[in-house]
């Protein structure tokens, strides 16, 4: 379920700008202690509950996770990204994907549709 | 490799939920902490296909009138969750990666489920909270859920199949090789679980929405939902292919283009939050 707003957040821009190859974007489940925060935590006020920099422990993050943050941003990669296709890939796959269909208009457009939400995220 | 029905039926009834190491884990760090809130803990059960049919079927049993897992979570407390989390099982590592895409899968089909109901302008008989919705989502496909665990070779078998034929549908070619369809087993599921029925529609009938009897709304919501889904690209195995989106499903919610134009835009901007379900990253 995605985060509500009265919940805990991580800033989206942090106060001290941070190269966003030196951070990654991780669960709070897989926070382990030792990890450095790359930005702060702020609660549904606004103040800052946890600053960047901060070194987790394994109380920090049980508390972070029963206040309801379930994302946070650590500095350094410490787990492997999922693995992003190249763009090219992708778009393979949504052709096949939709390569059994095209027989009506709506399915032509709904193929269209997808493609072009692809290239902006891209 | 067909297997007997009564062995199929056998396992379905005695089939338990199951789930990620890491969800059980974690149900168990939150309901060990008296003062987390009960919010929490139904946010992190209703991500979870498995624990959130659970909770459910435990509703139900203990006559428990609520279609929902909030409801059932405040109703129950700690203890049931603690509970939830020994009855769950794990698991194995071998079908974690192949599991961790079905959570996926469910998960977006309730995302897409939740943002698509908002454009009906229909009355739904069974469904009415955007949680109810969610849940019909999330558990659409119980009966992939349970090949994949239990019938594991022959739902790998069903996709490879899948790839070669072209105009079968997922269902068709698991019936091939195990001898019951994901709508099939997923009814069994359903049945076994004592969930509503609404489920049992839901699974039943989301590829063939037409012959759907009861909560034909909902059937139709959840074909539409899980054709956008497999068009975004949340597919499992070889089941990767989209399908014609019913006519008869779009004029029954009243559904044009443009909203569902609208919905995958939505369902896009939400995708950083299901693009991988957490569990299969251990």
């Amino acid at each position: 379920m995605a985060s509500t707003s009265s919940t805990p957040k991580q800033t989206s821009s942090p106060q001290t700008p941070v190269d966003k190859k030196k951070e990654q974007r991780i669960l709070i489940t897989q926070a382990q202690a030792g990890m450095l925060l790359a930005r702060p935590i702020l609660n549904a006020s606004q103040v800052v509950i946890c600053g960047a920099g901060m070194s987790l422990n394994e109380h920090i993050i049980h508390q972070l996770a029963i206040r309801g943050v379930k994302r946070i941003y650590v500095q350094g990669q410490p787990l492997p990204e999922p693995g992003q296709k190249p763009f090219g890939e992708r778009l393979a796959e949504l052709e096949q994907r939709f390569s059994r269909v095209h027989r009506s208009l709506l399915m032509r457009h709904l193929h269209q549709a997808i493609k072009d939400e692809m290239s902006k995220r891209s | 490799m067909s297997i007997s029905l009564t062995s199929i039926a056998s396992i379905a009834a005695s089939s338990v939920p199951h789930t990620f190491p890491q969800m059980r884990h974690k149900l168990d760090d939150l309901a060990a902490d008296n003062a987390c809130p009960l919010e929490l803990l139904a946010s992190v059960i209703l991500s979870d296909p498995g624990a959130s049919a659970l909770v459910l079927s435990k509703a139900i049993s203990a006559q428990h009138e609520s279609k929902m897992v909030s409801t059932a979570v405040s109703r129950f407390g700690l203890s049931m969750v603690r509970g939830i989390s020994l009855e769950l099982q794990d698991i194995p590592g071998a079908s974690r990666s192949l599991h961790a895409a079905l959570w996926t899968q469910a998960n977006a089909c309730a995302t897409m489920t939740r943002l698509l109901s908002k454009e009906c302008h229909v009355v739904f008989e069974g469904a009415e909270t955007p949680e109810q919705f969610h849940l019909i989502g999330l558990l659409h496909d119980l009966g992939s859920i349970c090949a994949a665990r239990h019938f594991t070779d022959g739902y790998i078998a069903a996709g490879k199949e899948l790839q070669k034929k072209d105009g079968h549908t997922f269902g068709q070619c698991l019936r091939n090789q195990i001898g019951i369809s994901n709508h099939d087993l997923g009814a069994l599921i359903c049945r076994s679980l004592r969930l509503p029925e609404i489920y049992m529609s839901c699974n039943r009938f989301h590829n063939r929405p037409e012959k759907a009897t009861k909560y034909q709304n909902e059937v139709a919501l959840i074909h539409i939902a899980k054709q956008l889904i497999v068009g975004c690209g949340f597919t499992v195995g070889g089941n990767s292919f989209i399908r014609d989106i019913n006519e008869e499903a779009m004029a029954r919610l009243h559904l044009h283009e443009e909203e569902l134009m609208k919905v995958i835009t939505a369902f896009f901007k939400s995708m950083d939050d299901i693009s991988h379900f957490e569990g299969g990253l251990i």
